[in-house]
């Protein structure tokens, strides 16, 4: 009896520790009907046992606020009040941290050069405009704009450009893939490169062209409910197949650049975080469901019908698996984020993700910001401020803290604008540093110089194609029976975009595909119709200005003298034509074709 | 027996002093090398350069290799290989007296005298990211070291130390990486092994091929290479790698439309049969690890139904494999290995499936002398705890360096100069 008694008070734990915390002084703005239940509950309890019971919630909230680690948390979280009702996505935070600077170029340039120690010296205009080409609409310009931009005389011209290259689809488009990769390359489900029923680079290209903020994006991704096709965002829940420990590890692990999976089967080895942390984030996600609707397929005759929302139990609770003992069920674990704040057991899915995407992306939450920002400079100047770019761990160093904490409180102040972010740290003078490798016997100021880091497979193939006309349609050798020949093109030059760029590696497929494939050798020749070099034997004459072309046009810069020595020389003792299909083969097959720096 | 092993010893000693000639980068035993040198070490008849090279393709030529069988997602042990009265499928006896398995692996359970059968694996990680690059590595991922997997390290330790060939092959899979090892020991991925390897026929003549090559290795002494020195290093590699790849006599190898019809329905007429038996191919040409990969097995719902499918495929594979290996005369050289990254939860959930449970789980291994038709270990009657010989990851790798004559406790120098020995602590267990 007394056992039954203290597992039911457990279970509301919390809630009743508004009485005796201000943490949780919200009591009445809990669902009605919620707090009678308790409040008879306890009334009905024998009075000695009673006493024993509250101690014991105490005792846990206790522990749970104890338990707040320290660096990576939200760092009001005690005034913050919990009002998690259904329906309601912004809760009234009240205070902003301390008036950031504005999300300007000269801001972050100011802020970039006081931290910064000796700069790396500046790129010149041609690597610049290839450099944020590439960054912000994931492929190379045109020869004439190359020409264009770099003899242009207006101050304002860096600023023009990306102005430009933002209000482009392909912006949106770019970032869409990317997010979809990281997503992806971490999915539970390995089917998930299969789930194209979501549409969900589209989806994300579309958020963010239509420049919705990161947090809104964040919290439709966890909150996303219903059948794919009308709610695209439901991808994540997906792609982990409605796994409550999974989803938890991997929402914390993008959206808040903190590493807790491992802390599913222990305590964190390093970090401060705890099993039952690990499984009180995970009770978010403990009443989230996945179901191939295969009911649906028939009706509608669709290929895949997927539906991510509420369990179909209404009572299902997340449990914390026995380690000793795993045939029993588990202890039951209430939703606490991890600074901290609880969700009482009796919510529902929908308010317990809300919830979550509330606390997530709070603005009393600066994480948040942290591991956009982190992850974001690591892709736009080559360096995170924290590596690996998603583990902002309390044990790892921080390069430039202040600069990193600046920028971060901008981009919360800016409320999350990706594009603003964009434009003002790539038209900073952080951007247009030489890039150089990082090497065993660097200083460490050299260290945090941008590194050369190898292009996505997305931005490969449109370089291909950019080069060599579309070989995305119609392209049988590039393509298996099974996926379409962009999702082979990805499975042989694709990787996760969470990794360091050094553990990023070419391979013999990849290799072998750009060296031999029959497809790109009809269209490196210069006879068949159409072809790049075919027209350019048309219209040029001099071997010298085709020699440019091609270096314009695939690494997207003019030859040096010696290059150029050494191509004209190649041609001396062979057929023109064959002479310039092995030079622009070569190129194709250079290390800086797949490099951004 | 006494004396091979003894023989063998007396081998990997002379090799392990012989690694600072042979493999170049990387090898604290270069220490242990010069330490022996300083010693006054000086041979008798025989010079030492010559002894050591003699003992470094001695080891070489012993030809032996490795084949995983990669269950990704987690096989529930207990309706593979550990039934019990909760598993979800009945139990058959097998060639063994006295050791059942479940009845989706008909074919393995005549096969048992080969395979040992290891049902106490314990380990701590439930994350399938995590587990799966521990089981690789034998090593936690940390985030600052990226560790070399043991398809990288076996490479490296026993592969040829020039091949036209990768010395390790993963099908199917991505397998893990070579680490900080050098790039030529990352695994070369075959995505569907009934056709040969994408782009793998010359686009032009062997002359004008060899005239590009050199124009590209003209050409990436550019200005590129200027800024970043060690990926064109690494890429020049790789090319290289390829080129010879293609123009290798050996590449027919890939090509499992050599093998009889017959042959190749006893594999099973599925990417993974189909998988074992390139496997096979590839050994025999003297590839030195090859992964094959099954993927699937995270059976969260629907456990019963899908075990049923994946051992359909499973078990023709994996049997048809080592029956070529015994026909051939190969398996005495060959470990093959069959896991995955944990086991499964002795309860079963409420979409009947089974959970993620690196507590307690199976594996199998047979061949390069490991002794066949028994079982190490046991688990209790739920399936739920080790009650006998528990067996870390570690000792499994420290087993497969020991079967295949590789020294578990050599360095490797990883970043900042740390040495990293090939298995940090382990025993083998056969």
């Amino acid at each position: 009896m007394a056992r039954l008694a203290c597992g039911k008070v457990s279970g509301i734990g919390l809630v009743l520790a508004a009485s005796f915390f201000p943490l949780a002084g919200q009591a009445e703005n809990l669902p009605n009907g919620f707090r009678e239940g308790i409040r008879k509950k306890l009334e009905n309890l024998p009075p000695e046992e009673r006493a024993q019971a509250m101690a014991r919630v105490r005792k846990t909230a206790e522990a749970n606020i104890a338990r707040q680690p320290t660096a990576v948390l939200p760092q009001n979280v005690e005034t913050i009040p919990i009002r998690a009702t259904a329906g309601q996505t912004r809760l009234p935070w009240g205070g902003k941290p301390a008036s950031p600077h504005p999300l300007t170029p000269d801001h972050v340039s100011k802020a970039y050069a006081q931290q910064a120690g000796s700069l790396a010296p500046a790129i010149t205009e041609e690597q610049f405009i290839r450099r944020v080409y590439l960054d912000a609409i994931g492929h190379l310009p045109a020869p004439a704009d190359v020409e264009e931009f770099v003899k242009s005389r207006s101050s304002n011209k860096r600023a023009e450009l990306v102005d430009r290259l933002l209000s482009l689809p392909q912006f949106g488009e770019h970032w869409g893939k990317y997010w979809a990769d990281v997503f992806r390359y971490r999915a539970t489900n390995q089917n998930a490169n299969r789930i194209s029923v979501y549409q969900e680079e589209q989806w994300l290209a579309d958020q963010i062209n239509s420049n919705r903020n990161w947090g809104e994006i964040t919290s439709a991704i966890l909150t996303a409910k219903g059948l794919d096709q009308e709610a695209p965002a439901g991808f994540f829940v997906a792609y982990h197949e409605g796994e409550a420990v999974e989803l938890a590890g991997e929402a914390a692990r993008v959206f808040l650049g903190t590493q807790i999976a491992c802390a599913q089967c222990h305590d964190h080895p390093y970090d401060p975080w705890k099993r039952d942390q690990f499984h009180e984030m995970a009770a978010f996600f403990g009443r989230t469901d996945f179901r191939i609707r295969k009911d649906l397929m028939d009706q509608k005759g669709a290929r895949f019908v997927l539906e991510v929302g509420p369990s179909l139990r209404p009572q299902q609770q997340h449990r914390k698996p026995d380690l000793k003992d795993p045939s029993q069920p588990g202890e039951v674990m209430q939703p606490v984020f991890l600074s901290g704040q609880p969700l009482p057991l009796q919510t529902s899915d929908e308010q317990r993700r809300t919830a979550l995407a509330t606390f997530i992306t709070s603005p009393n939450n600066p994480t948040f910001a942290k591991a956009y920002v982190n992850r974001m400079w690591y892709e736009l100047v080559g360096y995170g401020f924290v590596e690996p770019m998603d583990d902002l761990s309390p044990q790892r160093p921080v390069r430039q803290p202040k600069l990193f904490d600046e920028l971060s409180a901008s981009f919360g102040q800016s409320n999350y604008d990706i594009k603003a972010f964009f434009r003002a740290v790539v038209l900073s003078s952080a951007y247009d540093r030489a890039t150089t490798q990082r090497g065993e016997s660097e200083s460490s100021e050299e260290v945090l110089a941008r590194r050369p880091s190898r292009l996505s497979a997305p931005e490969i193939l449109a370089n291909l194609e950019w080069v060599l006309g579309a070989v995305d349609a119609g392209a049988r050798d590039l393509a298996s029976r099974k996926a379409s020949p962009r999702r082979k093109f990805e499975q042989v030059f694709g990787y996760d975009p969470s990794l360091l760029s050094e553990d990023v590696e070419g391979s013999i497929p990849q290799a072998l595909l750009l060296m031999n494939n029959p497809l790109l050798e009809q269209r490196i020749s210069a006879q068949a119709p159409g072809t790049l070099l075919q027209k350019l034997l048309k219209t040029q004459h001099d071997n010298a200005g085709i020699i440019d072309m091609l270096y314009l046009r695939v690494l997207g810069r003019m030859p040096t003298r010696q290059e150029k020595a050494t191509c004209e020389a190649s041609l001396r003792s062979v057929d023109r034509a064959e002479g310039l299909e092995d030079i622009l083969w070569a190129l194709l097959n250079s290390t800086e074709f797949v490099h951004q720096f | 027996m006494f004396d091979k092993r003894f023989e063998r010893r007396c081998v990997m000693a002379m090799y392990s002093m012989s690694i600072a000639r042979v493999s170049g980068r990387g090898d604290v035993s270069r220490r242990t090398f010069l330490q022996g040198v300083a010693a006054g070490v000086t041979g008798l008849g025989l010079g030492l350069q010559d002894r050591l090279a003699l003992a470094a393709d001695q080891l070489r030529s012993q030809g032996k290799s490795m084949i995983v069988l990669w269950m990704q997602g987690g096989p529930s042990q207990f309706e593979t290989f550990d039934p019990k009265q909760h598993s979800q499928c009945k139990s058959i006896e097998t060639a063994i007296p006295g050791v059942a398995i479940s009845e989706h692996f008909p074919k393995t359970a005549q096969l048992m005298k080969h395979w040992c059968l290891v049902r106490s694996v314990t380990n701590k990680e439930g994350n399938h990211q995590r587990a799966s690059y521990q089981v690789h590595t034998g090593y936690l991922p940390t985030g600052g070291v990226k560790h070399p997997s043991i398809g990288a390290l076996v490479s490296k330790e026993i592969g040829p130390a020039s091949s036209d060939l990768p010395s390790f092959v993963s099908i199917l899979g991505p397998s893990q990486g070579a680490g900080f090892l050098p790039i030529n020991y990352a695994p070369f991925q075959i995505a569907d092994p009934e056709r040969m390897p994408d782009n793998t026929q010359l686009p032009v003549d062997e002359n004008r091929y060899a005239r590009r090559l050199k124009l590209l290795s003209k050409l990436e002494r550019g200005s590129f290479e200027r800024i970043a020195p060690g990926d064109v290093a690494d890429h020049q590699k790789i090319v290289a790698q390829a080129a010879d790849m293609v123009r290798s006599k050996r590449l027919k190898a890939f090509d499992i439309s050599n093998e009889s019809p017959k042959t190749r329905a006893a594999y099973g007429e599925t990417p993974f049969g189909q998988g074992c038996l390139l496997a096979r191919r590839l050994v025999e040409e003297g590839v030195t690890f090859v992964e094959v990969q099954l993927g699937n097995w995270d059976t969260h719902f629907d456990n019963s139904d899908r075990v049923a499918g994946l051992a359909g495929q499973c078990d023709p594979g994996m049997s048809a494999l080592v029956q070529d290996l015994v026909d051939r005369r190969m398996l005495d050289k060959t470990l093959v290995v069959w896991m995955g990254e944990f086991g499964r939860t002795p309860k079963v959930n409420a979409r009947s499936g089974r959970d993620h449970f690196p507590k307690a789980f199976s594996m199998m291994m047979a061949g390069a002398g490991v002794p066949g038709g028994q079982v190490i270990g046991r688990t209790d009657d739920s399936g739920t705890s080790v009650e006998d010989r528990p067996v870390q990851v570690t000792d499994l790798l420290a087993t497969f360096c020991d079967r295949l004559g590789i020294d578990p406790k050599k360095e490797n120098v990883g970043p900042l100069n740390r040495p990293l020995k090939i298995v940090d602590g382990g025993t083998p267990i056969v």
